[in-house]
């Protein structure tokens, strides 16, 4: 019954109810790769379709999107996800939703400044003039000149999601026991801290280098995409 | 320009209003603030208690009504009184403003100085060892969870090489602007910094890159411009943009980042305070912490919304 530092049998030591944390650092692996493709999917699907509508008309579209974007990313994410987990269940479908939720505005932000910025240009005016719908100059004319950013966003999207459902199960909000979370783990072991490092350590570098993997493979995905950089 | 000033002002104050109800009507989904008090069937307090503390806190009335009283006091700047101890939730929060807004501006400046310039030079530089060792620092920013961040920080240096401080912001008696008390600061604020900085680092960076890959940039270089120049004045100018606008989503990252830093650095803001409130299911404490925040947050946005309407013309408001 006491923490174990790392040996043949188990690499990465144990923790203090001499649990193996290699492999609850695998198992955990699964549930955390489910909940954030699940909520980023959701979330950068939906943030970029109404950033790109209200960047393109403009107008009263625009004012209402953008306040409702500003009312949304002026309230604290992580608290807000602490009181509803609070008021409902706290359940793996709640966490997603709510994940879903917090991660669109974002999105929105980006690609509608992004659209703000290419809608003035004129191939989009030429478009125009050879009788170009609006639909199709988003879709054929914006969309691809924003993909660029809506990339870097779903990228950074995806670390942010991880790391803020890290700390939500490290504050007990997170994922719901007995399934394995990363972040619970750190939180279970943070009170051993100066006699078992390795119990804190591990589980926050698997946090780290997993979020990192995801940057770099959006930073791989952005030069494959744009033509103009591969060309320097 | 008066007239957007204006629009976005008034949007502002519509925000703002609109976050209210939001914040409150979230904070009564948490649960009954009654129960607190009198479990049904529990505790021995008696049915004509229950009401009168009910009468007492306006909990009798219909929500909307309790809504449009509890807005009107908070305009007047009365926050009610916490349900835990019954102290002015006002004081509570006014004693816990001043180690946030360090903490905050210390981890913002930190974050601009980080992260801005070194996005600059390693899009300049790119693929120069400059380019990695930025690109390195953003990257472990981004990637680290905060609380572990601050978990190691602890290990490491107040711990293991035992030279920093952990557990208060400082003894209460010493000036800010001593070391007695500056060394308390330093951990939290790099560990709140460090992620914005990357952020700042990766945008800029990314911005950069694509202004001066663009066609003007070449004519300027073309003319003779000196490189100097033709960066700094040509291209930085156009690609701090982006990150500008991003800034009031970064300042937003404080607010979450705080809650977690001031938690395990016990450090005495207005963060703890929101999530003792929580845990405590403390309706008037959480509501005000929460509107406190926001209205500095609506107040950063449109200062971002100014900076960004003198700054770029060709972007049209109507």
């Amino acid at each position: 019954m006491e923490d174990e530092n790392a040996s043949i049998s188990y690499f990465l030591g144990t923790d203090a109810l001499g649990r193996d944390i290699l492999s609850k650092i695998i198992a955990g692996a699964r549930i955390t790769v489910l909940v954030v493709v699940a909520a980023v999917g959701t979330g950068v699907i939906v943030g970029t379709t109404i950033g790109l509508v209200a960047g393109y008309f403009g107008g009263l579209i625009d004012d209402i999107v953008m306040r409702f974007v500003d009312a949304w990313n002026i309230l604290p994410g992580l608290l807000i996800i602490l009181v509803i987990v609070l008021v409902l269940e706290q359940s793996l479908e709640t966490l997603i939703i709510v994940l879903a939720i917090v991660s669109w505005p974002g999105a929105v932000r980006l690609v509608r400044a992004e659209t703000l910025s290419l809608k003035n240009r004129e191939y989009v005016a030429l478009a125009r003039v050879a009788g170009a719908s609006n639909t199709r100059i988003m879709i054929r004319h914006i969309l691809p000149g924003v993909v660029n950013i809506v990339i870097v966003t779903a990228t950074l999207g995806t670390g942010n999601i991880i790391l803020l459902e890290a700390s939500l199960s490290y504050l007990g909000a997170g994922i719901p026991p007995p399934e394995p979370s990363w972040g619970r783990m750190i939180s279970e072991e943070r009170q051993y801290i100066d006699a078992a490092w390795w119990t804190s350590l591990f589980p926050g570098l698997v946090i780290a280098m997993v979020v990192m993997s995801g940057n770099f493979l959006g930073d791989w995905f952005r030069d494959r995409v744009d033509p103009t950089l591969r060309q320097l | 320009m008066r007239r957007y000033l204006i629009r976005k002002l008034i949007f502002a104050i519509i925000t703002l209003l609109a976050a209210t109800m939001f914040v409150f009507g979230l904070s009564r989904m948490a649960g009954d603030p009654l129960l607190l008090f009198a479990k049904p069937g529990g505790y021995g307090m008696s049915p004509e208690r229950v009401e009168q503390l009910s009468q007492k806190l306006g909990l009798d009335k219909p929500l909307v009504v309790q809504y449009l009283v509890w807005l009107g006091r908070v305009l007047t700047g009365d926050f009610g009184e916490t349900i835990v101890s019954e102290t002015s939730v006002r004081k509570l929060i006014w004693e816990r403003v001043a180690p946030t807004m360090q903490l905050a501006v210390a981890s913002f400046i930190l974050a601009i100085l980080m992260g801005v310039p070194l996005g600059v030079v390693s899009a300049v530089k790119r693929g120069s060892l400059s380019d990695y060792v930025s690109r390195t620092i953003a990257l472990i920013g981004q990637a680290a969870p905060i609380f572990w961040v601050c978990i190691m920080a602890i290990l490491l240096f107040a711990v293991t090489l035992d030279w920093l401080p952990v557990g208060t912001a400082g003894p209460d008696d010493v000036s800010f602007w001593t070391w007695a008390k500056f060394k308390y600061l330093i951990m939290p604020a790099f560990a709140l910094g460090w992620g914005p900085a990357a952020a700042l680092l990766r945008l800029t960076r990314s911005s950069m890159l694509e202004v001066l890959d663009s066609e003007y940039v070449t004519l300027a270089r073309a003319k003779g411009t000196a490189y100097r120049v033709v960066v700094w004045k040509h291209a930085f100018r156009n690609a701090i943009l982006q990150p500008l606008t991003t800034s009031a989503i970064i300042l937003a990252s404080f607010v979450t980042g705080a809650v977690v830093v001031e938690r395990i650095f016990a450090w005495p803001g207005v963060g703890q305070l929101m999530t003792d409130a929580v845990w405590n299911n403390d309706f008037p404490t959480l509501t005000s912490t929460v509107l406190v925040f926001t209205a500095i947050f609506v107040a950063m946005n449109f200062l971002a919304d100014i900076a960004y309407g003198i700054l770029n013309p060709v972007i049209r408001y109507d």
